[in-house]
């Protein structure tokens, strides 16, 4: 699995991006990374793609739909027989929607993140005309849009979720993520001690969303503790799709940077190599941050069984390593008394 | 009075587990997972205890004689210098001291 970050903009400011704090940060250092990736740089990446075997074309951003090639981007993805997977928060110009209207939905599939209806933007509540435009992209893309949600407060609602899915005919299944800090960023996300309660929370959304057909799919970073056995047992009776892992997911940048993931892009990256593949980054990444997976976000993480048998990642690696301590040790080890005391063995005897 | 003095390189970070405490040397990509009275030390030592404090707190752990209290201790700290985790402090320059 490969993310290519096709546009480093976006038309929301969502407070727990992952993304938000890598693209503010070029920004603030005013590099010349371009706002766009260029269609010789994306046949490039198509190049990466068909070198590591990966026949999804996923498309991140930003917001990606904003590229303003989008339409020809996904027509080469094509071209090289490239499943479209697009990570959109639906606030998509027409253009962009038109040209994944056109696929088929055995070879497209949009992922709408939507924490709220009204959008980061939507603070003192959503504009009513941005609402139907939002809904309006929705229903056009029907049954290829899975919507998908970033948990960042423990009270979060994800009932208004159910109703869209119906309203729109979206595809019957919400893939539910974790927010998670950026190593060395400013990002909302959700605190640890929360973790326990979303999951019980989570698990009676599951139950209601059962009731309309409709499944949760967890996305990387939670953990196995976050539901209690018998809570365990009842998603999985309710076809949810769970797992608790954390891996080098592998995001390319506009400017052709490889970072383990975003959570991690300031200490985890490097420049893609025209002779790469995604294996070759994942097993450098894993080699990198291998020492930290020892832990977890927990302070039990590193001697429970699901971890030590490796069922369970701990939560995510970002989230871990803010765990860790790097302010210096100092140890002034005394020899002097162990040596007087010598000296006076030394003389008593004598 | 012989003391040495001893650092945690800037490679070094750590972290403090339930039953553990994790030190990484992120220059080697070496973990080094520290229990019981060793993961204690490292704790007690983090929390800027004197070492005069730290060696009666192991000799109280241990329930030994202070100076198998100190030889325990000392030892300790020598192998987590062999081991890379601390190293001897840099002299400050001429105009500091």
């Amino acid at each position: 699995m490969t993310n290519l970050i096709v546009s480093r903009r976006c038309n929301q400011q969502c407070s727990y991006c992952f993304a938000g704090d890598s693209l503010a940060s070029d920004r603030q250092r005013q590099d010349s990374t371009p706002d766009y990736i260029s269609i010789p740089d994306f046949e490039q990446r198509l190049d990466f793609l068909d070198r590591s075997q990966i026949a999804q074309a996923r498309f991140l951003g930003g917001e990606p739909t904003l590229h303003p090639h989008f339409a020809e981007l996904v027509r080469r993805a094509r071209a090289r027989d490239k499943t479209i997977v697009v990570f959109s928060n639906g606030w998509m110009p027409k253009a962009a929607a038109a040209a994944l209207e056109d696929l088929p939905a055995s070879r497209c599939g949009v992922i709408v993140n939507i924490t709220t209806m009204g959008g980061s933007a939507g603070r003192d509540g959503p504009a009513p005309a941005s609402l139907q435009l939002r809904k309006s992209v929705l229903k056009r893309l029907g049954i290829k849009a899975q919507l998908g949600c970033n948990i960042h407060r423990p009270d979060q609602d994800l009932d208004f979720l159910t109703g869209l899915i119906i309203e729109c005919g979206l595809k019957r299944a919400v893939r539910v993520g974790i927010a998670q800090p950026v190593l060395g960023g400013t990002n909302a996300f959700l605190l640890t001690k929360d973790y326990h309660k979303v999951g019980e929370r989570l698990v009676q959304f599951a139950v209601r969303a059962a009731r309309e057909g409709i499944k949760i799919e967890l996305d990387c970073g939670f953990v196995r503790c976050m539901f209690s056995e018998e809570a365990r047992a009842h998603l999985l009776e309710l076809g949810a799709d769970l797992g608790w892992r954390c891996n080098p997911i592998i995001d390319i940048d506009v400017d052709g940077r490889a970072y383990h993931c975003f959570p991690l892009a300031e200490k985890y990256w490097t420049d893609l190599g025209l002779e790469d593949t995604a294996s070759d980054l994942r097993e450098a990444f894993m080699r990198q941050t291998e020492p930290y997976r020892q832990a977890g976000i927990f302070k039990e993480c590193s001697s429970c069984p699901y971890k030590i048998d490796q069922s369970c990642s701990g939560g995510c690696l970002s989230n871990t390593m803010r765990r860790f301590s790097n302010q210096p040790l100092r140890v002034h080890l005394d020899r002097s008394t162990a040596f007087h005391h010598t000296n006076r063995s030394s003389a008593t005897s004598q | 009075m012989s003391v040495d003095i001893f650092v945690t390189p800037p490679s070094i970070s750590w972290c403090q587990d339930s039953a553990r405490v994790i030190v990484i040397d992120e220059s080697t990509g070496q973990a080094v997972s520290l229990s019981g009275l060793d993961a204690a030390v490292w704790t007690w030592f983090s929390l800027s205890y004197a070492y005069q404090d730290v060696l009666a707190f192991v000799q109280a752990y241990l329930n030994l004689p202070a100076e198998e209290a100190r030889r325990q201790l000392n030892q300790g700290i020598d192998g987590w210098v062999e081991l890379g985790l601390l190293s001897p402090e840099a002299a400050p320059p001429e105009e500091d001291r």
